[in-house]
């Protein structure tokens, strides 16, 4: 008898608690048993081990640290029984290792996931990394129940006044707290909405980076020659963009990025520099756009069901200018980003029915904004509740992307967001609790995220938090937004995680 | 009771009235509508996709501009054994609603979707008896048989009109029929040859009517088309012994006369219920 997932989750990380919080092998392991020494012996042992030390700056260091953790997702749409509600297990390895000295190491961060539905067979399974098992061009290793990805693994080169790096890397350019107008270069991994944890949020992308180190000012320049496409998630999984309509059903295919040629690679720079307090940061990228056009590319006659509409993911060489700043102001930090491009693409709108619409669609480029501003409030709590002690923060951010042209489409997967979030801790940082809403402007969508955990405080935590989404829906238009995909999606998440 | 006994006994009605409104719904009643196509345009055309769409509304106009209100059911047929097998229950639809249904040869360029256009092949289902184009849904399967695709789609506009004399009631179908009438026996009618109908309700007085030619099958001009019409006087839905056949005619004997349909308005097509149909 097999035992229930969760128990199974629940007794290895039981297990995992006994283990030592961290561990550094910075050494050849030393023997249990101290032997006797005669003085002379004890003496020459001294001055052994004070060379060991000398030599310890110089010699091979290995630093692990991690954490494992169980994730659970259960539907709370009501038409289903508990069974087909549980719409995700999932147990990940995540592995942050630097091996080598601070000037010349090979970094690498490292997830090992595997998800599993065994009480359900063949195509009531309702959630997969993947369609089939392949190797990504990033070395990410996917299939359908199992995955490892190495979004960060580079060798690193520091000098004086400089560093590079090479390998899989991941930009964090850019000062909003959700979506990135000028992280030009990491796609996003949308497999499952927005509730991807921040460390697989984005996707590494193999490149060759170097950053010089001024007095007032640090210069980033990446060359990425191997183009990697964003993730939507594949059919047949509880997060597929499934559309439904009477005379129609969407099917996005999957692409494997922009060829690898010279003038489809990506290139970028950022100078960063700080002014009366002010941090600004200036970027321009050229190169494939971190975000697909989807066309509706044709149609697929089915027996017995409606029509196909088949959206492709098409990827494009864009250029970019962008700017970030943030500041701060006691216990208030504003920030800001804003990316322009003069020849973004997208397709051209056809509003018609559906019967008259022609396929494939047409794509132009167009001007192109995307900014976000926002600020974080360190709210004073304790003044106000006496023996507070955790850090309170309110979130505020606006995101906003637009297209010039007319009769070009608006952006599809990310536009007139407003986001609120409220987080703090408590009980002397046991718990932690935060309370999300996102509400889409254009199109009516919301989602709803409060959270509450309890931090045991000796690397092991639970988390619980449940996600209400609502979208509706624009009968003029073909592909819907998310938010109207994912309507029926609301959820309760539990995270058991053991940190090390 | 004392308060705290009430109160108990409040609570467990509550608890007890959320814990029997939970649980799953009762699923939707089966309605799948079954059947296949047939016709010679088939093996003419046989790489061309073939689409059955089932509407609200017996209205082509309406399914091209608002088909998302309009439709119903809108798949392909399997291409080998030419069958179809629809499920209706997430439709809205339900046993005793009524929809009208038809199956194309879509002959457009592939750069859009099916749609029943000028050039199409299509065929409707057509009740034998009334000749009528609205199907009354049951639950479960409900067979269709065989739908003809035999009517190639032409681009015209053309209606018949005048006025139904007498003071009849009942519910009148009427139609426009293409081919040779030898007798009045609409058993013997063939429902391919049925080019335009209506429906009207008679409540016992002169009544204008309307019938719209359909540009199906024939290409204006159509002659020796004549103008018929069945009255149910009793509502029954079907002929039975007391309803009328009527039809436009112009002078003794009153048979039934012929007329040609060309693009636009013919008008002054009056018909006079002159046949009872008697009990078998």
């Amino acid at each position: 008898m097999r035992l229930p997932a969760y128990l199974t989750a629940i007794a290895l990380l039981l297990l995992l608690t006994a283990a030592p919080a961290g561990f550094d092998l910075a050494k050849p392991a030393q023997a249990a048993e101290i032997s006797e020494h005669n003085e002379d012996e004890a003496t020459a042992e001294a001055e052994n081990e004070s060379e060991d030390q000398e030599d310890d700056a110089e010699a091979t260091l290995l630093n692990l640290k991690g954490f494992i953790e169980f994730q659970s997702f259960l539907n709370t749409y009501r038409d289903q029984n508990f069974t087909a509600a549980n719409k995700k297990n999932e147990l990940r390895a995540r592995m942050e290792s630097k091996i080598g000295a601070d000037d010349l190491h090979l970094f690498m961060a490292a997830d090992l996931s595997y998800q599993f539905q065994f009480w359900k067979e063949g195509l009531d399974k309702d959630y997969r990394y993947a369609a089939d098992a392949r190797v990504k061009r990033n070395l990410r290793i996917t299939s359908q129940d199992f995955e490892a990805a190495f979004n960060e693994l580079y060798l690193n080169i520091s000098r004086e006044g400089y560093r590079l790096r090479m390998g899989n890397q991941i930009y964090s350019w850019g000062t909003a707290d959700g979506i990135n107008a000028t992280a030009y270069f990491n796609p996003y991994d949308l497999r499952e909405f927005v509730f991807r944890d921040d460390d697989e949020f984005r996707y590494g992308v193999p490149s060759l980076s170097a950053m010089l180190f001024g007095n007032d000012y640090t210069l980033e320049a990446v060359f990425a020659p191997v183009h990697i496409p964003m993730q939507l998630a594949p059919e047949n999984n509880f997060w597929s963009l499934r559309q439904d309509e009477i005379l129609y059903r969407i099917h996005f295919a999957e692409s494997d990025g922009i060829n690898v040629e010279p003038g489809n690679f990506a290139y970028g720079a950022r100078l960063s520099t700080s002014l009366k307090g002010n941090d600004f940061s200036f970027s321009a990228y050229h190169g494939p756009d971190r975000e697909p056009v989807l066309v509706p590319e044709a149609v697929k006659v089915r027996p017995n069901q409606p029509v196909s509409v088949n959206i492709e993911q098409q990827y494009f060489v864009v250029d970019y200018i962008g700017l970030d700043f943030s500041r701060t102001m006691g216990d208030l930090v504003i920030q800001g980003e804003i990316a322009y491009s003069p020849d973004k693409p997208n397709i051209i709108e056809q509003n018609k029915p559906f019967m008259q619409v022609r396929f494939p669609y047409q794509v132009e480029r167009s001007s192109y904004v995307s900014y976000a501003v926002g600020f974080n409030y360190f709210i004073p709590l304790h003044r106000l509740l006496e023996g507070h002690d955790g850090e309170s923060v309110f979130t505020f951010e606006w995101f906003q992307s637009k297209f010039f042209k007319k009769g070009v489409s608006q952006p599809y997967l990310f536009s007139d967001l407003l986001t609120f979030r409220y987080e703090d801790t408590f009980y002397r940082g046991h718990i932690p609790v935060s309370v999300t809403t996102l509400l889409s402007t254009r199109n009516g969508g919301r989602l709803f995220r409060p959270k509450i955990g309890w931090d045991f405080q000796n690397g092991m935590s639970l988390e619980l938090s449940y996600a209400g989404i609502s979208g509706e829906k624009d009968v003029h238009e073909l592909l819907q937004n998310s938010f109207y995909y994912y309507r029926n999606n609301d959820l309760v998440m539990m995270n058991l995680r053991y940190e090390y | 009771m004392n308060t705290d006994q009430s109160k108990a006994i409040l609570t467990a009605v509550l608890i007890l009235t959320t814990l029997l409104g939970c649980g799953e719904p009762s699923a939707p009643p089966d309605l799948y509508v079954t059947g296949s196509v047939a016709g010679a345009a088939l093996a003419e055309y046989p790489h061309d996709p073939v689409m059955v769409l089932i509407a609200r509304k017996a209205d082509i106009t309406a399914i091209r501009n608002d088909p998302m209100n309009t439709l119903a059911a809108y798949v392909g047929v399997e291409p080998g054994s030419r069958s179809f097998r629809i499920d209706l229950a997430a439709s809205g639809l339900g046993p005793g609603d009524t929809v009208f249904i038809a199956a194309f040869i879509d002959r457009s360029p592939r750069d859009r979707a099916p749609y029943p256009d000028t050039g199409d092949i299509i065929g409707f289902w057509i009740n034998p008896l009334t000749f009528a184009t609205e199907y009354r849904l049951s639950s479960g399967d409900n067979n269709l048989g065989q739908i003809p695709i035999n009517r190639e789609i032409f681009d015209f506009k053309a209606a018949v009109s005048g006025m139904v004399v007498g003071n009849e009631s009942g519910d009148m179908t009427v139609f426009a029929y293409a081919g040779p009438l030898t007798s009045l026996n609409l058993a013997a009618l063939d429902p391919n040859l049925i080019v335009g109908f209506a429906r009207l309700n008679l409540t016992g007085s002169p009544a204008a009517y309307v019938l719209p030619i359909l540009p199906y099958g024939f290409n204006v001009p159509i002659e020796n088309v004549r103008i018929i019409a069945l009255l149910d006087v009793n509502r029954n839905g079907g002929p039975d012994a007391g309803d009328k056949i009527g039809y436009f005619t112009l002078a003794p004997p009153f048979l039934p006369a012929p007329v040609t349909i060309t693009a636009g308005a013919l008008t002054g097509i009056d018909i006079r219920f002159l046949q009872v149909l008697g009990a078998p």
